[in-house]
């Protein structure tokens, strides 16, 4: 009987050996390219998320050899031997093959991997020291609330935290289920209305971690950041130091107290509390350290001037859908309140 | 002569459907019925794949505003819902429809109007769904609708109620295609096919219904509890009357994860049939592959929480699930081993089918693996509702029912229109497809990595995801492009492709026995069997029968003995011995009748309340016009 | 293989139980609405072991008065139903009918009596998640029971035309599985929603 793959198989065959070598380079690059970046997994910083990737690369070596070796095993199956070469191949050699390969080697290796992941989530299930940072965080439809019962101090959509401290997180969301992530210090865990969810997070080096809602939680789930601050101890009790302070008060005649006058006068205190003053909604942001916090918009724009403006004017051509109105105010007006909020820092 | 001439004269006149609009609206035939289920899930297939091109564009770039971000919440929301419930499902249960009669050597289904009543189910199903969403009111909360997010006070409208409507008319479709085959399955096989001798294709099948049967209520039951808390102010999953937004999850993975192995199960039985086509042999430990589709099944209703892991459960108590749904790789490796050890040795010919099964075992396999990974609770922690996810995902559907259905498609065309697909046009399309796929759901897996969750509009430029997120987009036109080419290489060779002799892969089954494609009675001459593979002489070698007319498997017999009857054999379950002469029901409207009834219901409901109990009182009498004894049955 | 006849010469279309197409469907929803039954009581058990007042204040637990006379007229009917299959069983159409009547007499006097109840409790379904799962659960089964006693309508019609007799009564065997199954469903939902919570 003729053979017509046989043509095929010592060209495929070729093909194979060549692709190879590069084509285990190209996948380890690729794979290492995805290691830093702000918001990213493979780039920890913290003891959970280094739990969470050291399984990682035990699975991803493992699943790699896997892959490639049974890749290997189909196309030896189609391509090389011959009919009458593997007759010698009997029925029973062929069940056993199915034993070996289909039950007792992942029965090994998904051993393997479980006792692995086990031991990292003990690891995660350490963190549970008395630890007399607390923070507690309650998501709402799209931004963050952040509170330090300890020390009294209310933010939002940014956190600080001293490193090398195991820092207590308690989670809850006033409306839909959020999700609370910052990947490189530890994975997330959801903010369900009604239930308080608590982890613990730390640092172990200085720096700015970009977190993410990771619940679908509407219309501007994408637009859903926040960041946490790692900074020495020092530096962490000035932070709360300053938090706990009330906002400034504006100097007489200044174009910042007339700002004040319009923002006390204007809507803006039915949802925003500053601390210190009349406004004391809590249906939005505190802003009394509007100035301090390193984004607006819950993480999605630098706090600038100009990004201040946009938001304050229309935050629906920002971030459509997110509960804060457009200010109907023009000129000067629109100048003082935002000189008065440029202050607040 | 004259006596089969007459023969076939009369089971033609019998069988055949009516001419015409009515023929056409009373249709019970499956493979009437499976074809209409084809091209319908076609068209839902192309529908969604299209949205996700879209979404693809969105997402391109950051922050771009190609569209809002309410209508990218409807698109990604409808795609999910659409291509498990209006695709993956409905096609992989045609496949079924359409092959298990042949291949147990039946004429038909057990009910067939029931069939084509979950064909009219379907249909309008498919097109609230797709309707609503061109109206601006397509389903907007994820394919998984979490509460509180799903409930009226947070998405206001009609898109979860047209998503809750659909689920229901989806279920009772589902449900009746499962009954209808685990019915089929057990009651009108071949004398002398006995369990233990069917094809695997047609144990998938089985067990998938088996699981259809399990795991639909729950999501049934779910839909029905969100629409209520919608409608009229129940409170189970709002914590502030005592209800619990956890226990919609729960409910709803309760299907939801069998749901996916519902998905994969047949795909595997098609998988199983081309590779023992294509190898010439019979699939190597056919018993450990049968029983591991079995174990698949039950394992799958055992891992749920694993969907669950970030909302606060226990810790300690998810580790259950981690090790149910690692040790669920198990089984799917036997069957991967079983193919390998089948194919072992016997250089096949790489064609249209054979290279989508090997599309389907790279893409699976890297899938299964991810999905080992994802099992792992601490992994799972930080990807979870990331990219990585929605890349092992994509992974393990597109290559447990996608690729499956491609490589079915190439195999069992010409079965079903008597013409070969083009070969040439086939391996175009498989290159385009399997290329696209990967360039687009592989670097998924890295930018899940970068932190990019999912199911989000649009992203920050400077973290480092706007490269993968551009080579997915490229991967997506390419795949679709794929889709695309085997769409015309169906429809060119409709017209005007090789004829094909009815065994063109010298396989094994029954169904090959068929004329290509089966008259609507399926046999002249009714099949009996003695081993799996009754046109091989030697299953080890897979030598055909040289007799065309298959003298040894067919013989004259006593049916019809009620001329102007659908009659097929109705055998016992365990060993397949004769037992009685099953009476198949013949052209009906009512299954129409009872569709609509349900739709005025279920559609009705979303406008007013005071539709349901009108829709029900339809459906009675539908009901009860289908069931009464016609003129013949007294 | 000689064979003396034709495959299939002389197998009988009238077939009953496991052999019927009928049995099967009915078997598979049976199957299909235990699923729902199972979710329906886990989930009572959820919301229960979620909530630390059960039933919350304000909501009386049921009465079971009322509730006590209905489960027998529903039992009952079930009783009645099965002597009535027997008769068919054995060929007698007349006793049949008299007996299936007997048990959808007793189904709507299930009937009325939940129906005086749903009209009388002080609750509706959106008090609470407890009120919700409740009237839910006990709905859900009352439309079955409306179900099964609307289908013994047609049937009993049929019967008076003559069209059941012993070989034809595989619908019969259908009818009163389904009867029977929706009848021993009740007693898990009873102890669920009647008993566990004025014991618990």
């Amino acid at each position: 009987m003729a053979r017509p793959g046989q043509q095929q198989t010592r060209k495929s065959q070729t093909f194979l050996n060549r692709i190879r070598g590069p084509g285990t380079i190209a996948l380890v690059s690729l794979v290492l390219t995805a290691c830093s970046g702000q918001q990213s997994i493979l780039d920890p910083a913290g003891k959970g998320a280094r739990d969470s990737a050291s399984i990682w690369w035990l699975m991803f070596w493992l699943g790699t050899i896997v892959f490639l070796f049974v890749l290997a095993l189909i196309l030896m199956a189609i391509f090389r031997g011959s009919r009458e070469r593997e007759a010698a191949l009997t029925q029973q050699a062929r069940q056993r093959m199915v034993i070996l390969g289909g039950v007792i080697v992942p029965v090994v290796i998904i051993a393997v991997v479980f006792a692995g992941s086990t031991r990292s989530l003990l690891g995660m299930g350490r963190l549970r020291d008395n630890s007399d940072v607390v923070i507690d965080v309650v998501a709402h439809q799209y931004w963050w609330e952040v509170h330090y019962p300890h020390d009294e101090v209310t933010t939002a959509n940014e956190i600080h935290i001293p490193v090398d401290r195991d820092v207590q997180v308690r989670l809850t969301a006033t409306d839909v289920i959020h999700s609370f992530w910052v990947p490189q210090l530890h994975g997330k865990i959801d903010m369900l209305p009604g239930k308080s969810n608590t982890i613990t997070i730390r640092a172990d080096e200085p720096g700015t971690y970009r977190g993410q809602c990771a619940q679908f939680c509407g219309v501007q789930h994408a637009n859903m950041a926040f960041l946490v601050i790692a900074s020495d101890e020092p530096d962490y009790r000035d932070w709360i130091a300053h938090q706990q302070q009330p906002a400034a008060e504006p100097s007489e005649g200044t174009l910042v107290e007339r700002g004040r006058d319009i923002y006390m006068s204007s809507a803006c205190v039915y949802c925003h509390t500053i601390d210190g003053t009349p406004s004391q909604g809590t249906l939005g942001p505190d802003l009394t350290h509007l100035g301090s916090r390193e984004t607006l918009g819950a993480g999605i724009l630098p706090n600038n001037t100009g990004n201040l403006a946009g938001w304050v004017i229309d935050p629906q051509e920002i971030k459509p859908g997110n509960a804060m109105p457009a200010v109907d105010m023009t000129g000067e007006d629109l100048q003082a309140l935002l000189e008065y909020l440029n202050s607040l820092d | 002569m004259a006596a089969i001439t007459t023969r076939a004269e009369t089971l033609l006149a019998t069988w055949e459907a009516e001419a015409g609009i009515v023929g056409w609206l009373t249709q019970v035939n499956h493979k009437a019925i499976a074809t209409r289920y084809f091209i319908t899930s076609i068209f839902f297939f192309f529908l969604a794949g299209v949205s996700a091109l879209i979404m693809r564009v969105q997402l391109a770039q950051p922050e771009l505003s190609i569209i809002s971000p309410e209508v990218y919440n409807q698109l990604f929301s409808t795609h999910g819902t659409a291509m498990m419930f209006l695709f993956a499902i409905p096609m992989l249960e045609a496949v079924g429809m359409y092959l298990i009669p042949l291949m147990i050597g039946a004429r038909d289904m057990i009910f067939p109007r029931l069939n084509a009543f979950g064909y009219w189910v379907y249909l309008i199903a498919g097109l609230t769904v797709w309707t609503s969403l061109f109206l601006g009111n397509g389903p907007n909360a994820a394919w998984f609708n979490y509460v509180p997010l799903a409930n009226s006070e947070f998405t206001p409208g009609l898109g979860v109620d047209v998503w809750t409507t659909a689920i229901t008319f989806m279920e009772i479709a589902a449900l009746v295609a499962a009954v209808e085959m685990i019915a089929t399955i057990f009651k009108l096989r071949a004398p002398g096919m006995s369990l233990n001798r069917m094809p695997i294709l047609v144990w998938s099948m089985l067990v998938m219904s088996f699981m259809i049967i399990f795991a639909m209520p729950a999501v049934m039951l779910a839909s029905v509890m969100l629409f209520l808390d919608r409608s009229v102010g129940t409170g189970f999953f709002d914590p502030a009357m005592g209800g619990d937004p956890l226990l919609w999850q729960h409910l709803f993975w309760i299907f939801g994860h069998p749901e996916v192995y519902i998905i994969l199960i047949p795909g595997l039985g098609i998988v199983s049939a081309i590779v023992s086509a294509f190898a010439r042999r019979g699939n190597t430990a056919y018993s450990l592959l049968s029983a591991s589709f079995v174990a698949i099944g039950f394992l799958s209703f055992g891992l749920w929480v694993h969907h669950m892991y970030t909302a606060g459960l226990p810790w300690m108590s998810l580790s259950f699930f981690e090790a149910a749904s690692m040790s669920i790789a198990i089984p799917s490796g036997i069957a991967i081993f079983s193919w390998i050890a089948t194919l072992w040795g016997t250089r096949p010919q790489v064609k249209t089918p054979l290279l989508y099964v090997l599309g389907f075992f790279f893409v699976f396999i890297l899938g299964g693996i991810t999905g080992v990974m994802v099992a792992s609770i601490p992994f799972n922690h930080q990807v979870h509702d990331t990219y990585f996810v929605v890349a092992h995902f994509h992974y393990v559907l597109i290559g447990s029912a996608v690729f499956p259905l491609f490589a079915g498609l190439h195999f069992w065309f010409p079965k079903v229109s008597g013409k070969l697909l083009g070969e040439g046009m086939g391996k175009v399309a498989f290159w385009l497809t399997f290329i696209g796929f990967n360039l687009t759901f592989f670097p998924m897996h890295i930018s899940g990595f970068l932190g990019m969750p999912r199911q989000v509009y649009t992203y920050r430029a400077g973290l480092g995801w706007e490269n993968w997120n551009l080579l997915s987009t490229i991967g997506a036109f390419v795949m679709g492009a794929g889709a695309l080419v085997t769409l015309i290489n169906i429809l060119a060779s409709i017209r005007r492709g090789e004829d094909s002799v009815p065994n063109p892969w010298g396989a094994g089954t029954l169904e090959w026995a068929a004329p290509s494609p089966p008259p609507p009675y399926n046999w002249d001459e009714l099949p009996r069997v003695s081993g799996r593979y009754p046109l091989w002489v030697d299953d080890e070698h897979g030598r055909l029968d040289p007799d065309e007319d298959h003298q040894h498997i067919l013989e004259e017999d006593a049916f019809p003995q009620h001329p102007h009857r659908r009659e097929t054999p109705g055998t016992r379950l365990l060993d397949s011995r004769l037992e009685r002469s099953a009476i198949l029901a013949g052209a009906s409207i009512f299954p129409l009748l009872a569709a609509l009834s349900i739709a005025v219901a279920a559609i009705g409901s979303m406008l007013t309340l005071w539709l349901v109990p009108v829709g029900v009182g339809l459906a009675y009498f539908s009901i009860v016009g289908w069931l009464w004894p016609r003129e013949e049955e007294w | 293989m000689a064979t003396a006849t034709r495959a299939g010469e002389g197998m009988p279309v009238f077939v009953s139980g496991q052999k019927s197409s009928m049995w099967w469907g009915i078997f598979l929803l049976m199957l299909i609405e235990s699923a729902v039954f199972v979710g329906l009581i886990s989930s009572y058990f959820y919301l229960f072991a979620n909530a630390s007042v059960w039933p919350p204040d304000e909501t009386s637990t049921p009465s079971l008065g009322i509730p006590i006379i209905y489960t027998v007229a529903l039992a009952a009917s079930g009783v009645f139903a099965l002597i009535g299959n027997r008769a068919i069983t054995n060929g007698d159409v007349a006793t049949m009918r008299w007996w299936r009547l007997a048990g959808i007499a007793s189904l709507v006097v299930f009937l009325l009596l939940k129906a005086y109840e749903y009209a009388t409790l002080d609750y509706l379904w959106d008090e609470s998640a407890y009120t919700s799962i409740l009237w839910v659960i006990a709905g859900f089964h009352s439309a079955h029971v409306l179900t099964v006693m609307l289908k013994e309508i047609p049937i009993q019609i049929l019967a008076w035309k003559g069209f059941f007799t012993q070989e034809r009564r595989s619908a019969i065997e259908g009818a009163t599985m389904y009867w029977i199954f929706v009848v021993s469903w009740w007693f898990p939902l009873f102890a669920t929603v009647y008993f566990f919570p004025n014991y618990v």
